[in-house]
């Protein structure tokens, strides 16, 4: 069954240029599909609609059957507590004035969502392979990858059915890089995963299904293994020929 | 033969911190190294540090000697002879390596009127176009008149990383020195610009020193690596050689982690 469903939806900042161009996508529930594009083609803009950020031009986005209004506040008020993102930059999407606890315990709060706070954080952190006794230090003490996991424990500490990323490994160096999609690859496994980057070979290494946008429009979505093996369109070849291998 | 750099127990620090330590290494002539390191590995330093252009806090020990000359501890006024002829560097974000204010054509014909005048010759109005428009046309930018009269704002990044490419150029440096040149760039672009500097490396007969945490890239660039960790460099040698049976235990790891992303590419070129 489909959790997500984006129809002919286009998008603009301005009238004069569309960002999106009637883009079409469903995402199924458990599945982990990969947004790829370069920039400029929509990738973070689709996120942010996603996320109710933003209001369609054109087209309409749907979750669990029902349409994702910015303006609904009762459904995002739900709706936010069922989709949760992840950033790019762990410098700068954690407050550093606030401790983990009060970080990933966040959600739990502006949410109002019931049941032991304390807890629930710790049981964020472990999924995420961080010690319980970090609690009460601040994010300036931690690593680029250990801030991206507190990052992750404070998006799924409200247990969200969609994980958003935008992005999330594409600051952190190669060693920790491996390890952080690991620990989304383990996540996937219990829930959806939409995973924005321009990194193909993090996508192929995470994602069933992938969808490259290029300028706005989907120009080919299908399995990852399938697209890799034979890229239909001319961009889709054009990308994965210019991604540098080490084997080369 | 003069190495064209010759770092020799180079050793930096602020304050108590050692950033690197210990490092040595030769570029000869049309010689192209690699350093490989992840962030805070030195890489970057080292190069400044080559180039005398450390930030004053940083305080280096040891030798590094451009064609000769020691850049440790010496003057501006004759470091500035050995930039451009003998070295010069791209940087990773061409939007603060280009002036906002200045059309790209000015940026890039200062420093090839420049070095005009070193040689003995003076080129100004017609000629110095001409040079200049040629040497835009070298790094394949489209329409180069419309670009030389554009703002670093108004052009595209690849189009930017190709003014500054043309800027270093314009010094004809024995060495070129490239700090992540395609880092802030989308991969379609990055390839476009490798392959464009490693056509100009060949024709222009340079050394290149390319710095870059993405083994992958460097792998295709140069023939020779150091793997630089915590400014300490744990394996130095031929690119093949080092990527197919590492010894030192770190860059085993970061071998494994880029072939592991390589794997789930799949076979495909």
């Amino acid at each position: 069954m489909s959790l997500i469903s984006v129809e002919h939806v286009s998008f603009g900042y301005s009238r004069a240029r569309q960002v999106l161009d009637d883009v079409s996508l469903t995402v199924r529930a458990g599945a982990s599909i990969g947004l790829v594009g370069e920039s400029g083609s929509g990738k973070t803009t689709l996120l942010r609609l996603l996320l109710g950020l933003a209001r369609p031009g054109a087209g309409r986005i749907g979750f669990e059957g029902a349409t994702v209004d910015p303006g609904n506040r009762s459904f995002m008020r739900g709706y936010r507590q069922k989709v949760q993102a992840v950033f790019q930059d762990p410098y700068s999407s954690l407050d550093p004035r606030q401790t983990v606890l009060g970080i990933v315990g966040e959600p739990l709060r502006s949410l109002r969502l019931p049941g032991p706070r304390r807890e629930q954080v710790e049981a964020a952190l472990e999924a995420v392979g961080l010690e319980r006794n970090v609690l009460g230090r601040y994010p300036h003490e931690f690593s680029g990858g250990q801030r991206q996991r507190i990052a992750v424990a404070r998006a799924i500490v409200a247990k969200p059915k969609l994980l958003l990323a935008d992005e999330a490994v594409s600051a952190l160096d190669l060693s920790t890089r491996i390890r952080i999609v690991d620990l989304f690859r383990t996540l996937a496994a219990s829930m959806t995963l939409v995973f924005v980057s321009h990194d193909l070979g993090v996508v192929a290494a995470l994602c069933e299904e992938i969808v490259i946008l290029e300028h706005g429009r989907v120009v080919e979505a299908g399995l990852t293994r399938a697209i890799l093996a034979a890229p239909q369109h001319p961009y889709t070849q054009t990308l994965l020929a210019s991604v540098p291998r080490l084997s080369a | 033969m003069t190495p064209l750099l010759a770092v020799d127990h180079l050793t930096l620090k602020a304050g108590q911190t050692t950033l690197v330590h210990d490092l040595s290494f030769v570029i000869q002539p049309g010689e192209r190294l690699g350093l490989i390191g992840e962030s805070g590995s030195g890489k970057s330093l080292t190069a400044l540090a080559s180039t005398g252009l450390l930030p004053p806090a940083i305080v280096p020990h040891g030798s590094a000697r451009l064609i000769g000359h020691e850049v440790i501890g010496a003057p501006d006024r004759a470091l500035n002879r050995l930039r451009g002829t003998a070295v010069a560097m791209v940087f990773q974000e061409p939007l603060t390596a280009l002036d906002p204010l200045q059309r790209a054509g000015r940026q890039v014909a200062e420093p090839l009127r420049r070095r005009a005048r070193r040689d003995g010759r003076q080129i100004h109005g017609r000629a110095l176009e001409r040079e200049l428009l040629a040497l835009f046309e070298q790094v394949a930018l489209p329409e180069p008149g419309r670009i030389a009269r554009s703002y670093p704002h108004e052009l595209s990044g690849g189009q930017r990383q190709r003014v500054a490419i043309a800027m270093a150029l314009a010094c004809r440096p024995q060495l070129l020195i490239a700090d992540e040149p395609t880092t802030a760039l989308d991969v379609t672009t990055q390839a476009e610009i490798l392959k464009l500097l490693d056509r100009l490396v060949a024709e222009r007969d340079m050394a290149l020193l390319f710095i870059s945490h993405d083994l992958a890239v460097v792998a295709g660039v140069v023939s020779r690596v150091i793997v630089l960790r915590q400014g300490v460099a744990v394996e130095a040698g031929p690119v093949g050689e080092v990527f197919s049976r590492p010894r030192d235990a770190y860059t085993s790891s970061l071998v494994a982690a880029a072939r592991a992303f390589d794997a789930a590419l799949g076979g495909q070129p």
